[in-house]
């Protein structure tokens, strides 16, 4: 059957439709039996019934626990005995409750809408719809090493500079290396840093960094929460190997108009949120830009005003940009439309201009050599969420999401008169440009026959477009050369999942499903079948053993050789020279929660890696044909186990985590075929990290980490260069201080000393008129200054500034000493 | 003064507290066995001259000598033996009686208590240097500025371009070095190869992004004939320096036709700029350093053939 007709026809089997997705709630009997307050009464209510439960936290506040003992009674009457006992009422519409302090009106309750008001205010929504995070039970999920991060908690975790950033929030966990100090690098349990797929709200994004990884990509205000996979999959998640970031970004306000404004000390962001037809039409907005120009741009015109005289002008500059923007429609029984928009870019120019100064000898004289360097990512996509009856939930997207690195080279030199003798005027122009476009529908359904079961089913198709590594060099002395090459590719890519979720019995709950990936590129087409299992076994009602086991697979990866992430690193598709990277992870763990306000959980893992891609050595030099010659595959493993504690006591919230692994990496033309430990194989880390409101108006958090050091290449020894000849034979050997070679005798051979560093935050909630907040943050990042090498040189300084001699050593290199920061947010 | 990208490197990670830090560390507890070196450049101006020595833990390297003198070097032509090799104490290296040719392979081999190593090459065909114009500017400098009685003066630069013809001589793949030597055998002041084509496509995108473009590499810098293969080609190279006097400045333009292997080798050593973007990172520990090129079997080192010519020019001529 041809490809075409088979995805048509299995959209239209997706779009045969049914009925909106949740339980009956006059249908079942429940039998509850415990000590609860309101929130984990409704808690555990949803958790039973899958249904979409509206509160205001402030109605629930202070709420104390009673004991409540239900058995084999209809819902209805649970919900009305238990809630008049906490001071509230319920209103059912459909498959949704709506939860309200006693004192209002039944009218005024039955006309509030569902919607998201400010962000003190929870709902809890069905995953499809989630606008704030869902409550994850991590002792009966099915699932394993899941972590859920709201807006707050991304906003609490001090960072370099005090920019909010996704990434270095997750970076906290058990089984993620940080890379190196300061930048955004993400390797999960022995993976590389393009093996974590982060989706915002479902679409891909290929460029997770500003500047390196020293910003993040995703401004912190657009996130409304985050959920991260990083040992068992669900089957709906596919395309990289590691990890899955799910990021759900804030919906627009269909009630009022609010907003942010925060100023920190690299940039700033707004953002908006409010009805544009009230109970109908939402938007949010979000910009975030570098403020940097602010400084560089007047010393710049500063300095190129002294260098005029001399004929001298520089060129330089930097920006970054965000903007995230989401309109919903709410179409009634048809469900909600959503239109997403995404865009980050980076710029970068650097040159400089040479040209005729005051007192010149010779004629007129220009040169100029200056370089542009722009990358980042837009997507934009359109969502049509349906809720079709209480058993059923349709969703389709499309998608267009575009990478694009570019970097121009233009030099241009005039010389003299025209027309006079040694007249020169030539020029040339090169452009590097590493772009990936993708274009992709996808359908899925979810089905909750009961309280039991969910069954979920997808599909998508993508169309992707790579220009790995499109050149174009123009030049006017060397026209015969001029090359304008463009190395497309084109792939066309097809998923399908088939996902259940069931709880067999009381004390079993497993999640199983199938990923199929099918990538047709060159001629070739490759289908990889990823099962994915997990279960949970209770053994008692606080004890849960788990175990799971996960294939992934990929087919585009961004192959480096430094260890931050810069935008001349390319991403590079699956060709017919390599097959698509593989992974299988097999995961075991034991979960604890003697009460509702702790969780202790211990994981074990082992994770193979196939098919992966690195440089082969001295690539640059080589001169070869294609970027395909440049690369050679080989495999990679980790195993070791994370361990988690969490406890929550309200207004203190801490978590304590431990990670020991082991990462190593074989490959036969690196090492001399040698398996070798790859550069995080960080062998411990320990997280604490804890959030206190100690006040209304005060919050402090914390956060110390400690980790084994990042493994090295190091030269240890130095040989001979040929020595003895005359210049025009060998020539005489280029650096001066050094006299001997330097001799690599393996990759990352050399561990760095261990890594800790305390951070520690403030944030101040300064109340204004009109319902306005004004909110103060004032972190320390490296509270105690340790200076954390991030690597080892040799130094062969033959004596010191006081003339003492020295001896060659070696001597560790650390950059980030104790950093202050601060920001200012304004809620409106 | 231009803004490099050095110290923009160290203003954004350094962030308010620019107090980064070096602290000894003791490696010794990774102290490798040592491995063989071996090391022989060809040429047919001279005998084959072979170099047998180790590698040095970095923290010996200036007390030891490396050098090996009982090793046992057989050399072989064209897969026929030849001879051993003897111990030359006064060059410390190990003498044949044997001038190669162009187009001989030439393979050496040698043993010692620390095992055997290996390697071969060829001498290429030698390229002859045409011509070499010369045009040049000069302009105030403000990296010159002096104090006199009268006020604030500036001293004077140049700015030399070396045009370099030749014609490579056949469609196959050759590789060249080119170094520009003052008269004393010395490199030459400042070059900058950042005006020819040939040497811009070298540079790796990266290596684009700061202020400073220049290329820079005293002495010398490989390249291939890559965008001239075949054909004469004129190679533009620029030398900056200060214009303190009108006396004459010789200058020796050497023009080095490279095997293959000796060409990787020497890129990985001269072609490698430590102030460039890419220098830095490597310097910072951002970037994994890239092994040299060794062609040697069970061991380390380069066996590379090599061929040179050279024209004398007097920058006199040109600076007034």
């Amino acid at each position: 059957m041809k490809t075409k007709q088979f995805l048509l026809s299995c959209l239209f089997t997706f779009m045969a439709g049914s009925t909106l997705y949740a339980q009956h709630l006059n249908q079942t009997v429940f039998s509850i039996e415990g000590m609860y307050n309101a929130t984990g009464f409704l808690e555990l209510i949803r958790e039973k019934t899958g249904c979409r439960i509206a509160y205001k936290e402030s109605d629930l506040e202070n709420g104390k626990e009673i004991h409540l003992d239900y058995e084999n009674e209809p819902l209805d009457a649970i919900l009305k005995d238990a809630l008049e006992r906490y001071g509230l009422m319920f209103v059912k519409r459909g498959n949704q409750l709506i939860i309200k302090r006693k004192k209002l009106s039944r009218y005024k309750l039955e006309n509030l809408s569902d919607s998201v008001t400010k962000d003190t205010v929870r709902n809890f929504y069905l995953q499809e719809v989630v606008k704030t995070a869902p409550h994850i039970d991590k002792l009966r999920n099915s699932q394993m090493g899941i972590t859920v991060m709201d807006y707050n908690a991304i906003r609490n975790v001090p960072t370099l500079l005090g920019e909010p950033d996704v990434i270095k929030a997750l970076q906290l966990q058990p089984g993620v290396s940080a890379g190196t100090e300061g930048f955004a690098g993400m390797f999960v349990r022995g993976g590389e840093n393009d093996e974590n797929l982060f989706l915002v709200d479902g679409c891909p994004v290929y460029q997770t960094n500003h500047l390196g990884g020293l910003f993040s990509p995703f401004n912190a205000d657009a996130v409304s929460h985050l959920t991260f996979y990083k040992s068992t999959f669900p089957a709906r998640y596919g395309g990289r190997l590691s990890s899955v970031t799910d990021l759900s970004m804030k919906s627009g306000d269909y009630e009022n108009w609010h907003g942010n404004f925060t100023v920190g000390l690299t940039s700033a962001n707004v953002s908006f949120s409010g009805p544009l037809v009230k109970d109908q039409t939402s938007m949010f907005v979000a910009l975030r830009r570098s403020w940097l120009e602010l400084v560089s741009v007047p010393a710049l015109a500063i300095i190129n005003a002294s260098k005029k005289k001399s004929g001298e002008k520089v060129i330089a500059g930097y920006n970054f940009t965000d903007f995230n923007l989401k309109l919903s429609q709410r179409l009634g029984r048809f469900g909600t439309l959503s239109l997403l928009g995404y865009y980050g870019h980076d710029r970068l120019k650097m040159g400089e201009h040479r040209f005729s100064g005051d007192g010149e000898d010779t004629g007129p004289y220009f040169h100029k050599n200056e370089n542009r360097l722009g990358w980042g990512n837009m997507l934009t996509s359109l969502r049509w969420h349906l809720p079709i009856n209480t058993l059923f939930a349709y969703n389709m997207k499309a998608s267009y999401t575009r990478y694009q690195s570019d970097f121009r080279k233009t030099v241009e030199t005039v010389s003299g008169r025209e027309g006079e003798n040694g007249y020169e005027n030539n020029g040339s122009r090169n452009e590097n440009r590493n772009a990936i476009h993708d274009l992709s529908v996808d359908a899925s359904l979810v089905f909750i026959p009961s309280d039991r079961i969910i069954i979920r089913l997808g599909t998508q198709y993508t169309h992707h477009r790579y220009a790995p590594e499109e050149k174009v060099r123009e030049s006017t002395s060397l026209p015969s050369e001029n090359v304008n090459s463009e190395s497309r590719v084109i792939a066309n890519e097809w998923n399908a999942y088939l996902e259940g979720d069931l709880e067999v019995f009381r004390w079993l709950r497993f999640n199983a499903g199938l990923h199929g990936s099918f990538f047709r590129v060159e001629g070739n087409q490759y289908q990889v079948f990823e099962p994915r299992i997990s279960a949970d076994f209770r053994l008692s009602p606080v004890v849960s053993l788990k175990a799971g086991y996960a294939r992934m697979s990929q087919f585009v990866q961004q192959v480096s050789d430094n260890y931050i992430s810069l935008p001349t690193d390319y991403w590079l598709p699956i060709t017919r020279n390599f097959s698509p990277l593989t992974s299988g992870q097999v995961s075991a763990g034991i979960y604890v929660s003697p009460g509702k306000k702790y969780i202790f959980s211990v994981e074990g893992y082992y994770k193979k890696m196939n098919n992966l891609l690195e440089y082969r050595d001295n690539y640059k030099d080589l001169q070869v044909a294609t970027w395909e010659d440049r690369l050679t595959s080989g495999s990679g493993r980790a195993y070791g186990a994370d361990f988690q504690a969490e406890a929550d006591f309200g207004k203190l919230h801490g978590f304590i985590g431990y990670g020991l692994m082991w990462s190593d990496r074989l490959f036969a033309d690196l090492n001399g075929g040698k398996r070798f430990p790859s550069k995080y194989d960080n062998r411990h880390k320990v997280t604490l990290s804890a959030i206190w409101k100690c006040s209304e108006r005060v919050e402090l958090n914390a956060g110390w980490v400690f980790m084994t050091g990042n493994r090295v290449t190091l030269s240890l020894e130095n040989y001979s260069y040929p020595d003895g000849y005359p210049t025009d034979i060998v020539p005489s050997y280029p650096h001066k201080d050094e006299e001997m070679l330097d001799y690599y005798a393996g990759k990352n051979n050399v561990r760095l000393p261990a890594y800790h560093r305390l951070d520690v935050g403030i944030n101040i909630y300064r109340p204004l008129r009109r319902g306005r907040t004004g909110i103060w943050n004032v972190s320390l990042y490296n509270a105690y200054s340790r200076m954390n090498p991030i690597m080892i040189e040799k130094n062969n300084q033959k004596q010191s500034m006081d003339g003492t001699p020295l001896a060659p050593r070696f001597r560790q290199f650390a950059l980030f000493p104790v950093i202050p920061s601060v920001s200012y947010t304004y809620k409106f | 003064m231009n803004i490099h990208f050095h110290p923009c490197i160290w203003a954004v990670l350094a962030g308010f507290s620019l107090t980064a830090c070096y602290k000894d560390i003791d490696l010794e507890k990774y102290r490798p066995e040592p491995t063989l070196v071996l090391n022989s450049i060809l040429s047919p101006d001279t005998v084959v001259r072979v170099q047998i020595a180790r590698t040095v833990f970095f923290t010996d390297h200036r007390e030891t000598d490396t050098n090996i003198a009982d090793a046992e070097v057989r050399m072989s032509v064209n897969g026929r033996f030849v001879e051993t090799l003897r111990y030359d104490e006064t060059g410390r290296m190990y003498l044949s009686d044997y001038r190669p040719l162009v187009g001989e392979l030439i393979s050496l081999e040698a043993d010692s208590p620390l095992g055997h190593v290996s390697g071969q090459g060829i001498i290429p065909e030698a390229v002859s240097i045409e011509s070499v114009r010369l045009t040049a500017r000069i302009f105030d400098d403000p990296d010159q500025m002096y104090w006199t009685p009268d006020g604030v003066t500036y001293g004077k630069s140049y700015e030399v371009t070396y045009y370099i013809t030749f014609t490579d001589p056949s469609e196959e793949r050759n590789f060249y070095f080119i170094r520009i030597e003052s008269g004393d055998g010395i490199a030459a002041e400042t070059i900058d190869y950042s005006y020819d084509d040939v040497f811009l496509t070298q540079q790796g995108v990266i290596d684009g992004v700061t202020t400073d473009t220049g290329i820079y590499g005293n002495e010398g810098r490989t390249f291939t004939d890559d965008l001239f293969n075949g054909n004469r080609y004129t190679l533009k190279i620029v030398e900056k320096a200060p214009l303190y006097t009108d006396d004459s400045r010789p200058r020796k333009v050497i023009l080095y036709s490279l095997s293959e292997a000796y060409y990787h080798y020497l890129t990985g050593i001269f072609n490698t700029d430590e102030e460039s973007v890419n220098g830095n990172l490597v310097d910072f520990g951002l970037v994994e350093p890239s092994p040299h090129y060794s062609n040697i079997t069970g061991g380390t080192g380069i066996v590379g053939g090599v061929q040179s010519r050279s024209v004398q020019v007097d920058l006199k001529s040109v600076l007034k």
